[in-house]
């Protein structure tokens, strides 16, 4: 696709529209809103953390109306098997009445994919969505098959109840673009939120984006222009996690037990681009990989002893770290 | 940021730039100020510790040297393009000016659009919103630093007694440079009675002593050159004295009748001489001396006079020659009168070789005098002050006028001799005034059993305030008074006067004897001496 200087500007107004469109819907959660838009063009994965009730499921649900994209939603159980969320072969027949094997899509066939409670499920049911997340395909028989695009795994976990809970694995967090928190609303929001669900009379988002245009916001982020520093910096960054790294921060050395995997740095790069255009801006600044840099990193570094001993958050010590930083 | 890149972008960034290297020299110079105050109090605090002449010159020279050199610094190390760029980055355009300098060579869509909308951002800024400020702990530490400058100055410093005092003995060395120029010098030379030679070589050694007073750091240093010098031309004074005698006594050795003469001449024995001389008196007064020994006496004289250099003597043995010729067929009397002449010429020139240069050594003696009194003005004060409190109660007078000078140079003609506190003026008056003046003033007598202490005379090269009696001893002579301080070294070298006085009075009544002395002052100085018996 070529790309144009209207195009280019045209960018912003396109993902405002989106924005105003799903919030018609959502009430609050702007924050949110904006990360996950940033995730699917990005082409990223979520993975949204929040007490039941704050509206994880009406935002995807309400994202893939207004881009026109397939949605499935997947509760995870403790007996969630792996075939039921990639989906199976089943024994049939044709229409010579011949017995044949034919392929049952699973609800991860969708453009959007909520996978609800992921922690709920065991790790083998988990497992089967690393290849969908990372490749975008699913292998079942040994047939892979491509998953449709553009594609995007929201998961969301609960805090609270962690009682038979499968904790997702390192290698599995580290699949997700980004980790949203999502927060209870404020007493506007909770107001507006109240107002505009029990009245039985709430505005429906409207189609305002397709497949196409988000695969064509993705490939105009990807052009997105960033100078030296400022990607030297977003790379000292996820660097500076790592305790027994070359230039750990006073932090990382005192909290962290594992920083933040290379994919941690090409999340912050990818996310800045596209909130850089979001903006309205055509380069890459400092504060986009601030900003960024909360929902890429938390998720990506894991904390010691100490750490958790002191009740230290990741977005906290994320917070010291960048304090720390000095701008390039 | 380079021209070639987008030469609208470079224009547009252009304001920005120009304000930021503003700034940076603002800084720069700000950071020279305190440097300038700081070496300021580095030089008052070396002024504090070593006496420094022209403190605050220095201080303003060595300020203009450091804020220029930090300017050239602030040059030197003008923000690259890459710096300025950055800088301007947090001014608010969130790194638009920097991404828009690193594509400034691409020219693909996404370059132009970033690029298009850097210099719109650009054009909307005012670049004077740029803060031309020095952050408050710079002006806080520049403050700071100059308040202890100010208290610096204020603080008096012990240094500026010695500094003072530099600077005095620098003007007066000045002024005595003055008197040493080229052309006084020659003077000075040429009415000395020595060889061509011997002058060329004082002229050298006024030339040296002159460079070397140029060079003098103080006035001590300035004597004691002034010292070496007078020590060597007495020196050649001396050598030239004694080639004179011994050319005279071999002149006259030639005659068989005054060969016992001649050779106490070469051997320059005043009594041999003073003795010859008696028994050649002796036979003239008993007309023992026949026209053929004194024609002999005549053309030995002549022939030695021809064999001297021109000049006094020369002249003056000529003269005696001719008279001893002019009294060969005249009375006795007058023979004896001209062999009167020849003896004390002859015992004057043995006893006082320094008469060939009096004139120049007088001016160098006067020198000395007057550097001394400049590097000694905080010393004569605290003399002041002790001869207040051993002084006498009943005198109202300055007691810095009752210290007798020393007597430097005494054997010559410029014999120097008490102080008064009168001016110049008639010897012989004011000779009367001063001694009963000072008998009267100084306390000496039944009301004070203490003498007062005054300059030891054999300390040569102090000051005290000294009257000079110039002049020739066959002119009427004058005297000079000359306030020269209260003498270089400590007040170690004051004495009771008393213990001196003696010393003072016989070289003064000597010096009168061989005439060193004009006539006219004669009689001034013995009243003096009478006086302070």
């Amino acid at each position: 696709m070529e790309i144009t200087q209207d195009t280019i500007k045209s960018f912003a107004q396109q993902v405002e529209s989106i924005e105003k469109e799903i919030s018609r819907e959502m009430v609050g959660q702007k924050e949110i809103i904006r990360q996950t838009l940033i995730t699917i063009i990005a082409g990223g994965n979520a993975l949204l953390e929040g007490v039941p009730g704050l509206g994880k499921t009406r935002l995807v649900r309400t994202i893939g109306n207004v881009l026109d994209l397939q949605f499935s939603r997947i509760q995870f159980t403790p007996d969630l098997m792996p075939a039921d969320v990639v989906g199976t072969n089943i024994i049939t027949r044709d229409q010579d009445g011949n017995t044949i094997f034919r392929f049952q899509p699973g609800p991860i066939f969708s453009n959007i994919v909520l996978a609800d409670e992921i922690n709920r499920a065991t790790p083998k049911t988990q497992s089967a969505l690393l290849e969908a997340m990372q490749e975008h395909t699913v292998t079942v028989g040994g047939e892979t098959r491509t998953l449709p695009q553009p594609y995007f795994v929201l998961a969301t976990q609960n805090p609270l109840e962690q009682e038979g809970t499968y904790p997702l694995p390192e290698a599995q967090l580290d699949r997700f673009f980004f980790k949203l928190m999502v927060k209870f609303p404020t007493l506007d929001e909770l107001n507006d939120i109240v107002n505009l669900t029990t009245r039985g009379t709430e505005d429906k988002a409207n189609k305002v984006a397709d497949q196409r245009t988000i695969m064509k916001l993705r490939s105009i982020a990807q052009h997105v222009p960033i100078a030296k520093g400022v990607q030297n910096y977003a790379l000292r960054l996820v660097l500076a996690t790592h305790p027994d790294g070359e230039n750990p921060s006073s932090t990382a050395k005192r909290y962290i037990r594992y920083g933040s995997s290379p994919r941690g740095a090409q999340a912050i790069i990818s996310a800045a681009r596209i909130r850089a255009l979001m903006e309205g801006r055509y380069n890459v600044s400092f504060d986009d990989i601030r900003y960024v840099a909360y929902p890429a990193l938390r998720h990506r570094i894991f904390l010691n002893f100490e750490g958790i001993a002191e009740g230290r958050n990741t977005d906290d010590i994320l917070g010291e770290i960048i304090e720390e930083m000095a701008e390039r | 940021m380079a021209k070639k890149g987008d030469a609208s972008l470079y224009k547009a960034f252009t304001p920005i730039r120009r304000r930021l290297v503003f700034q940076h020299f603002i800084q720069w110079a700000f950071w020279g100020l305190i440097a300038a105050i700081g070496s300021g109090i580095i030089w008052k605090i070396i002024s504090f510790i070593i006496p420094t002449l022209y403190i605050s010159n220095k201080i303003a020279y060595t300020g203009i040297i450091v804020i220029s050199a930090s300017l050239v610094v602030a040059w030197l190390m003008k923000p690259h393009d890459n710096e300025m760029v950055k800088e301007a980055d947090k001014l608010g355009f969130e790194e638009r000016i920097s991404t828009a300098y690193e594509l400034r060579e691409r020219n693909d869509a996404f370059a132009k659009v970033q690029r298009q909308d850097t210099i719109d951002r650009l054009n909307n800024f005012n670049p004077k919103t740029i803060p031309i400020k020095v952050p408050q702990n710079t002006i806080l530490l520049a403050t700071s630093l100059l308040l202890v400058l100010i208290i610096g100055f204020i603080i008096p410093n012990p240094q500026d007694k010695v500094i003072n005092e530099r600077m005095r003995a620098k003007k007066i060395l000045t002024e005595q440079l003055e008197r040493l120029n080229e052309d006084s010098a020659d003077r000075l030379v040429k009415e000395t009675d020595l060889t061509k030679e011997e002058q060329e070589e004082l002229k050298r050694l006024l030339a040296q002593l002159s460079d070397q007073l140029r060079q003098a750091q103080d006035y001590r240093q300035a004597i004691k050159e002034i010292s070496k010098t007078e020590e060597k031309i007495i020196e050649m004074l001396q050598k030239a004295r004694e080639q004179s005698m011994t050319n005279l006594g071999l002149a006259l050795s030639r005659q068989e009748a005054f060969r016992p003469l001649g050779e106490s001449i070469s051997e320059i024995d005043a009594e041999g001489i003073k003795s010859e001389m008696e028994k050649l008196k002796e036979q003239a007064k008993n007309q023992n001396m026949d026209d053929e020994t004194i024609k002999a006496l005549q053309s030995a004289l002549e022939q030695a006079a021809n064999e001297l250099q021109d000049g006094a003597i020369k002249d003056q043995l000529r003269n005696i020659a001719n008279e001893i010729g002019e009294n060969l067929y005249d009375d006795t009397m007058n023979l004896v009168g001209s062999l009167d002449d020849l003896e004390a010429m002859l015992t004057e020139m043995s006893q006082n070789p320094l008469m060939d240069a009096q004139e120049l050594l007088y001016e160098l003696q006067d020198m000395k005098n007057k550097i001394a009194l400049a590097g000694n003005q905080e010393i004569d004060k605290s003399q002041i002050a002790q001869s207040d409190k051993s002084g006498d109660s009943n005198s109202g007078s300055d007691t810095l006028g009752e210290t007798p000078g020393d007597n430097q140079g005494s054997s010559d003609q410029s014999g120097q001799g008490h102080d008064n506190q009168n001016g110049q003026g008639n010897a012989s008056q004011s000779g009367q005034g001063q001694g009963q003046g000072r008998q009267g003033s100084s306390g000496i007598g039944t009301a004070h059993p203490e003498y007062e202490r005054i300059l030891d005379p054999k300390r040569l090269g102090d000051g005290g305030s000294v009257s000079q009696v110039k002049g020739h001893k066959d002119e009427e002579g004058s005297s000079h008074q000359v306030e020269a301080g209260q003498g270089m070294g400590s007040l170690d070298g004051f004495i009771p006067y008393n213990e001196v006085f003696g010393e003072y009075k016989r070289q003064a009544m000597e010096n009168i004897e061989r005439q060193n002395i004009p006539s006219n002052m004669r009689e001034w100085v013995k009243a003096y001496f009478s006086a302070l018996e």
